[in-house]
């Protein structure tokens, strides 16, 4: 038991240095947008490096078809 | 082709008028356009390889307009080093950089289409825009590209963006928003460690846990606990202690309380000792209540933000004229006597009368009339409305405070304080709770003070003050609120008021606008007569070519008909328009001037009743057209359904044509009111509420302002001025009434919803607080019954955003791919 002695001190240092490291993030805007990049991650900037087989280009037209 | 819904523009997805035929390429496919900016907004968008915008949007992009020549000038005035200085920052020579406030965003898709465009623009180096609050941080090289062209750039393709320079109140919001979160996550940590450390001693998990161990383990949560109480908790604490000085009784009190007594307990027993310590519910309180203040926050100041900074971010100058020079002044600098000119296009800087030039102004921003009135010299002109076709010269009589402008913002907050207040229910039925929760725990805490002594007793207030913590019950209200808010917001309903569901739900009478509230707001061609020999495309295209060069709001009827252009066009103040077409000439106007010149034989008689313009060459009258401000096409459904719903429909108008009553009839209103000034109609509305009547007004206009701000809520028109939707209490994204029909429904279920919410958790209190008085629940059964019972209400609540929208039409759903 007397192991707690050591780490129940330590755990609230690790506590101490995550709020510290949360603040620091908080201040310089790293949580200002919560939702860019739920988005971000959807914009497809591979278009072009995507091989592109007949049946998914049918698809494809299948879904602008759809669309219209 | 590609098209989106049936009739529909593929870029902005809007209907296509009648007889439009324009087509842009897309990926090597046609696709059908509704105008000529849209055409040019969708081929920059592919020529720039941006055509996934149009996969990956989830909601329509704004209807472009083409920039005019003044607003370019306006804009390239942020080229001027001293415009720049307030919100430019230098980092280097090659290197400025300026937060922009962006409008027009629709979607996400928004945001990618324009941080692509804007970065290949040259000499831009990078555009980063913050989905949530839609600003957008712009980097430039200033040796290649000015900051007037890059915001000229983005307001071609449809957004209109400006600089951005915080104010004091927004600077502090930010800060506020920030610091929320670090106490969030304190109070979180805490929580998480504190329990770490309880758990042990709740279960006895160590068998062979020594006194001192447990003394250790207290201690440390106390140190845990020590900033929870003092820095997360603050809000609740500092509000509590506000609310006691000014002896009203809000939430507030019994949550400071509860927070403070709890930690006050647990800090006296692990000093003297005890059976058992709360740092743990301590730090598990704060945590979920700052969790759910910051989320309200959130959607509270969501949306509304960016409307109201693109109208503070306006340059607000003039163009003075002193002995014969003209030069640019701030509109702070005016004074009455200056003399200034106002080009086509800008707006009347001040309150004045014309010294030279005729010309017609809009003036819908006071009356929310869309057709123009004539002027002259020696005629009052007013500042804020828009100088339409020729330059003047004007002499100022009232700047500032004095104007007609100011007069009305003067009404609107006299109106806005005398507002009847909508009570809300839940706060009235939670203080109540409230008082008597803690009249109840301190008369058993004596009891059980004097029976079992203090630790007990502090045990005992402890239990009865977390069961019946205001959670259920003051989670009763707000989650159903945020749900029904949320929901709301996805189906084009957008709510700035906490009250507005409550109110809209009680609403008895519904008072409308007529012009661009219950119309569109814009004329649109609804009858062409061709003379014989001539189609109706034709006469169409020339008319368009003509009116092309207009900015009179009867020229923008025309502009989707545009194919050619006319040279030599002249502009006939209040009377039309005069120009050559491949060698001939027309007149296009009222039937007096263009039938002037026309031999006597020739000359017609206007067809009929209603707004025609006639179109003519040389030797004959070619065409009539008829023009009219449409009626909504979803207004008929919409009123019928607000009208089963048991609400009374009333319109109040400034038109004062015939055009009131006649839209009244057709709409079945119970009350129609034509040629009301906004007195008239505050005055009007001011009756109905001393007859008890519920208020809801809806409105668009400038002119709507001050009865919006009197009635007991108010919801503001897409398409309304910007002045009108930041002091609207609610906001219609879409352009279809129907939304109004689904907040009323969405509203009465919320209230259905609350009222099981209070149901059940006054019946869990009723239940839950008898045990708790006699001993028998533990702080930690206390916790865990709150947790049990708020979550039953948040889920209940969550039945909200589930509902199935019926009445959303396929026109609407604007998402290839759900992003």
């Amino acid at each position: 038991m007397e192991i707690f002695i050591v780490m129940v001190p330590f755990s609230i240092i690790l506590i101490v240095i995550a709020v510290l490291v949360f603040a620091k993030a908080v201040k310089s805007g790293q949580f200002d947008d919560l939702e860019g990049p739920a988005h971000r991650i959807l914009y497809d900037d591979d278009q072009d490096m995507i091989p592109v087989g007949k049946e998914s280009k049918k698809a494809e037209q299948k879904k602008s078809e759809e669309r219209s | 082709m590609k098209q989106s819904p049936v009739g529909l523009c593929y870029h902005c997805e809007s209907p296509i008028p009648e007889g439009v035929d324009i087509v842009a390429q897309i990926d090597g496919e046609p696709a059908a356009m509704c105008c000529h900016g849209c055409k040019a907004v969708a081929e920059a968008i592919v020529a720039g390889g941006l055509s996934d915008f149009y996969r990956q949007r989830t909601a329509s992009a704004a209807t472009p307009s083409e920039v005019p020549p003044e607003k370019q000038r306006e804009l390239a005035l942020f080229n001027r080093q001293d415009m720049q200085k307030d919100f430019v920052r230098v980092l280097s020579d090659q290197e400025h950089e300026c937060t922009l406030i962006i409008g027009d965003i629709t979607c996400a898709a928004c945001v990618w289409l324009l941080e692509r465009f804007a970065s290949e623009i040259p000499g831009v180096n990078s555009l980063h825009i913050n989905h949530s609050n839609h600003r957008g941080v712009v980097s430039w090289d200033p040796n290649k590209i000015g900051l007037g062209e890059i915001l000229t750039r983005l307001h071609q393709i449809g957004y209109r963006s400006y600089p951005y320079h915080p104010n004091t109140e927004q600077q502090l919001q930010e800060r506020q928003d920030k610091q929320m979160l670090i106490r969030i996550i304190v109070a979180g940590f805490g929580m998480m460690q504190s329990m770490m450390f309880a758990l042990p001693l709740y279960f006895q998990w160590v068998e062979d846990i020594s006194g001192g161990m447990i003394d250790l383990l207290r201690w440390f949560s106390f140190v845990l606990t020590l900033p929870v109480i003092l820095y997360s908790s603050h809000p609740f604490t500092a509000a509590a202690w506000r609310d006691l000085k000014t002896r009203s009784l809000t939430m507030d009190v019994p949550v400071a309380l509860a927070l403070w007594l709890a930690f006050l307990a647990s800090v006296w027993i692990t000093i003297f000792g005890g059976p058992e310590v709360y740092y743990e519910s301590v730090c598990m309180f704060a945590f979920l209540l700052l969790l759910s203040r910051y989320i309200e926050r959130k959607v509270r100041l969501k949306g509304t933000q960016s409307s109201s900074f693109l109208m503070s971010s306006m340059p607000a100058a003039a163009l003075r004229i002193t002995n014969g020079e003209e030069e640019v002044v701030a509109l702070a600098d005016l004074r009455p006597g200056d003399l200034v000119r106002v080009k086509p296009g800008e707006t009347i800087p001040a309150d004045g009368y014309i010294r030279e030039g005729r010309t017609s102004v809009n003036e819908a921003a006071l009356t929310g009339e869309y057709l123009p009135v004539s002027k002259e010299p020696g005629s009052k002109i007013i500042g804020g409305t828009v100088n339409i076709e020729s330059p003047l010269i004007a002499e100022i009589t009232a700047v500032g405070e004095n104007t007609q402008m100011s007069a009305i913002m003067r009404i609107m907050e006299r109106a806005g304080r005398e507002r009847p207040r909508i009570a809300v229910m839940a706060n009235r039925v939670a203080r109540y709770f409230i008082s008597a929760t803690l009249l109840v725990s301190v008369l058993v805490g004596w009891y059980w003070w004097h029976q079992e002594g203090p630790h007990e007793a502090f045990r005992v207030i402890l239990s009865i003050l977390v069961v019946t913590c205001p959670c259920a019950l003051s989670l009763a209200t707000p989650t159903a609120l945020t749900a029904a808010t949320t929901a709301l917001r996805q189906r084009g309903f957008l709510i700035a008021r906490s009250f507005v569901l409550e109110g809209i739900a009680n609403a008895t009478t519904f008072v409308f606008d007529k012009t661009g509230t219950l119309t569109e707001g814009r004329l649109v061609v609804e009858e062409v007569i061709p003379a014989p020999g001539y189609d109706r495309e034709q006469v169409l295209a020339l008319a368009a070519a003509l009116e092309y060069h207009s900015v009179h709001p009867i020229a923008a009827a025309f502009h989707p008909y545009r194919q050619s252009m006319a040279n030599d066009v002249r502009t006939v103040s209040g009377l039309g328009l005069e120009g050559t077409i491949e060698g001939r000439q027309y007149r296009i106007g009222v039937a007096e001037f263009v039938q002037s010149e026309l031999p006597e034989s020739e000359k017609q008689a206007m067809p009929g009743q209603g707004h025609w313009i006639a179109l003519a060459n040389q030797q004959e009258v070619i065409a009539w057209f008829k023009l009219n401000d449409r009626i909504r096409p979803d207004a008929d459904e919409a009123l019928q359904a607000l009208r089963a719903m048991g609400t009374k429909l009333i319109m109040l108008s400034g038109d004062r044509s015939s055009v009131v009553a006649e839209v009244g009839e057709q709409l079945g209103f119970d009350e129609v009111r034509g040629g009301c000034s906004p007195e008239d109609k505050l005055t009007a509305m001011q009756e109905l509420q001393a007859k008890g009547e519920q208020i809801v007004m809806v409105g668009d206009g400038i002119n709507d302002v001050p009865v919006m701000a009197g009635a007991h809520l108010s919801i503001a028109m897409n398409n309304a001025s910007d002045l009108t939707r930041l002091n609207a209490d609610a906001i219609l994204l879409s352009d279809r009434l129907m939304g109004l029909v689904n907040a009323v429904r969405t509203a009465r279920q919320t209230k259905k919803i609350i009222r099981e919410n209070l149901g059940w958790s006054i019946l869990y209190n009723v239940l839950a607080l008898p045990l708790a008085m006699a001993g028998l629940v533990t702080p930690w059964q206390a916790a865990i019954g709150m947790s049990v019972s708020s979550l039953i209400v948040a889920l209940n609540a969550l039945r909200l955003t589930r509902r199935e929208d019926k009445d959303r039409p396929a026109t609407n759903i604007a998402a290839p791919t759900q992003a």
